[in-house]
């Protein structure tokens, strides 16, 4: 049995090493991811509401409001916004126009199961949303087809796009004579 | 030159980690629903399991039996932040469909059985090539059953519609059963091939 003094000195000098490399591959790493991030988020801002020029963020808790400006007008809102889903949480991105009316969604992130509640990122589902007006019920059968295999899923998104497009509109006032 | 391909090639058929040694399950079972997902776990590991062969075997001689064992976690999880870090800036499409199993190849026992049993005992090169075999099979193994599963389940392949239209997927062969299920197929077509019974 040697020394622990001696022991723990060993792996001390380990641990600095496996840090240092750990310090250097996060330097390198780190701008890049950063970079991804936030060029996804802007690709996402500018389809979601292609009106808009500027977006100036306006956080809340759980949630992000990007207020989309064309020169000095407000022309609609897209919010970032958390929700869960059936395999964990999904980060969804909902963009309304000031007459109310949606003009785009994605789901950024998402942990459902593939082949089945993954299809929810598929252009025939998401498609439904768009256009419909923040006022309208989004009833699940109805006015949005479901995806067969997929319900909670389905209505997950469904009830959040709902929630948050009427949130949206109280909020800011959006085509509320409409 | 015999003795290092033998070491090599031990990992890719003899003691394929996953369909002859059937350790560290965890991630083959849970991403191989697509192929390139399989495809990138698989480098992942190819990353983690050499460097650390390689760390673990220059270290042989200063490392004292007592405290071995952190040492080759600290080793270990340091490669596989290093890999979880790269893949996310390279390639953050796919990292986000992985999640979290390439931080979990820190626990993944191929990696650990590799550096005690293997790395620990022999000298760098052995050891290199011990690692590589071992995650080419892995690797090999990944792709195996997850072209199987994505071909039944999905009818693609790397994202190729390479089925006619009118295969209809079995959608049980992309979600948990269908990984178990294709395993043991998988597991007893190899025994029937080299003629090994259940019974020894």
């Amino acid at each position: 049995m040697q020394s622990p003094v001696r022991l723990g000195l060993i792996l001390m000098t380990i641990c600095i090493v496996a840090a240092g490399l750990l310090a250097f591959t996060n330097a390198k790493t780190g701008p890049i991811i950063a970079q991804n991030e936030q060029q996804q988020l802007e690709t996402a801002l500018r389809e979601l509401l292609p009106e808009a020029e500027t977006f100036e963020p306006d956080e809340e808790e759980d949630k992000v409001f990007y207020r989309g400006r064309r020169g000095e007008a407000e022309v609609g809102i897209v919010a970032v916004f958390s929700q869960t889903g059936f395999g964990g949480l999904m980060k969804l991105a909902l963009g309304v126009n000031k007459d109310g009316e949606v003009t785009g969604f994605q789901i950024l992130q998402h942990a459902e199961t593939p082949g089945l509640g993954a299809k929810i990122t598929e252009e025939e589902f998401i498609c439904q949303f768009v256009g419909k007006s923040a006022n309208d019920d989004f009833i699940l059968g109805q006015d949005i087809q479901g995806i067969s295999g997929a319900t909670i899923s389905s209505e997950s998104v469904t009830d959040c796009v709902k929630t948050l497009a009427a949130e949206i509109r109280d909020k800011y006032d959006l085509g509320s004579n409409g | 030159m015999k003795k290092l391909w033998n070491t090599f090639s031990n990992g890719i058929i003899n003691e394929n980690p996953v369909l002859r040694l059937v350790i560290g399950m965890c991630a083959p079972l849970a991403v191989t629903t697509a192929v390139v997902n399989g495809f990138w776990m698989g480098i992942a590991v190819i990353f983690v399991l050499t460097a650390s062969n390689a760390l673990v075997s220059l270290l042989r001689k200063v490392v004292p039996a007592e405290i071995r064992i952190p040492i080759f976690i600290v080793v270990i999880a340091t490669f596989t932040t290093v890999a979880d870090l790269t893949l996310k800036a390279i390639q953050p499409e796919i990292h986000a469909k992985l999640g979290v199993f390439v931080p979990l190849i820190v626990v993944n026992c191929i990696i650990l059985a590799r550096a005690e049993a293997f790395a620990s005992k022999n000298n760098l090169i052995q050891s290199v090539a011990d690692g590589l075999g071992m995650a080419l099979g892995f690797t090999l193994s990944l792709l195996i059953l997850a072209s199987i599963r994505e071909l039944l389940g999905n009818g693609t392949w790397w994202g190729f519609n390479v089925l006619p239209a009118s295969f209809e997927p079995a959608v049980v062969m992309i979600l948990p059963p269908g990984a178990f299920v294709t395993l043991g197929y998988l597991l007893s077509g190899l025994n029937l091939i080299t003629g090994k019974s259940g019974d020894n």
